[in-house]
């Protein structure tokens, strides 16, 4: 007759050294996820926050490089005094942007907003000589890389590049 | 579609770090480990609910759950050496009446937490009434008496 199992016969050995080893490896992975958290590898930090201006200067967006899916974020754009006509500016969304953001509000309120093939173009109200300040809170919709760009009338575009984590 | 990929990306992430955290992560089961628990239940919660408060749903990502918790115990049964992985062995601490100091240290486990096992499990008053100690894959200690 078999011997029945025993205290005696538990042996971890050989797997639980592996087992230590897989677990540190484990924790100065999962330092080094908290220390690239603390930096913004995951959104909201120094390495996250970023700018991109237009080729002629006349639109600035600040905008988070990374981004989390249905994660409150935010993008700021800000026109130019001289891009701002009869007292009016109007800036323009990428379709590429627009898809992949789920927009909660745009302060200050736009004019009008009108959608064509190639995106949304918002028109706000600008007293004379000073810049458009224009804030999106939205909820990134879409996982993964998406990219587009802002600009204002007929200037050049400054181009955005974000990346949403699930 | 969407819920059930959630649950298993909850369930793993969830797995993962409780793995390298270690056995004893939270099986100390002091109030504060209780309350910590409580608020990783509820930083869990809206990744695997996201804003849908419906019924169906909550039905559906338990449902996904229990199935995968059962299914990784079917297939760690089937499978012992993933089972192992997956929920590690027990470690015997006290062999025979003699501690193993180098594994205590590396589990953190002190001569103090094994007597407090053994005052609570057998009233036992002394470490030299102790013949065997056992770190169990639950975290808990068990003590055998001589």
């Amino acid at each position: 007759m078999a011997r029945s199992l025993s205290v005696r016969d538990i042996d971890a050995g050989d797997f639980q050294r592996r087992e230590w080893r897989v677990e540190r490896a484990g924790w100065i992975a999962l330092v080094l996820v908290l220390v690239a958290a603390g930096f913004g590898v995951f959104g909201s930090g120094p390495l996250s926050s970023t700018e991109s201006v237009s080729g002629d200067g006349s639109i600035r967006v600040d905008y988070e490089r990374f981004v989390r899916h249905s994660g409150q974020s935010q993008l700021t754009a800000t026109v130019a005094p001289d891009a701002v006509r009869d007292g009016y500016a109007t800036v323009r969304l990428s379709a590429g942007l627009n898809e992949t953001m789920d927009i909660e509000s745009v302060f200050p309120e736009p004019e009008s907003s009108t959608s064509d093939g190639s995106g949304v173009i918002f028109r706000f109200a600008v007293e004379t000589g000073s810049p458009l300040v224009m804030r999106v809170h939205y909820r990134p919709q879409s996982i993964g890389t998406n990219s587009g760009y802002l600009r204002t009338g007929q200037g050049d575009a400054a181009h955005v590049r974000q990346f949403t984590y699930p | 579609m969407d819920l059930i990929a959630r649950a298993l990306a909850v369930y793993l992430v969830l797995m993962l770090l409780f793995r390298i955290t270690g056995k004893r992560s939270l099986a100390q089961v002091s109030t504060f480990d209780f309350v910590l628990l409580l608020v990783v239940g509820e930083a869990t919660q809206q990744a695997l609910l996201g804003d849908d408060f419906s019924i169906t749903t909550a039905a559906i990502v338990i449902a996904t759950l229990l199935v995968v918790d059962r299914g990784a115990d079917y297939l760690g049964y089937t499978f012992p050496k993933l089972g192992r992985a997956m929920e590690s062995v027990p470690l015997i601490l006290m062999n025979d009446g003699e501690l193993l100091r180098d594994r205590m240290r590396r589990v953190q486990i002190t001569e103090e937490d094994i007597l407090a096992s053994a005052r609570e499990r057998h009233g036992i008053e002394r470490l030299d009434q102790v013949k065997y100690a056992v770190l169990e894959q639950s975290g808990g200690i068990s003590v055998i008496p001589r």
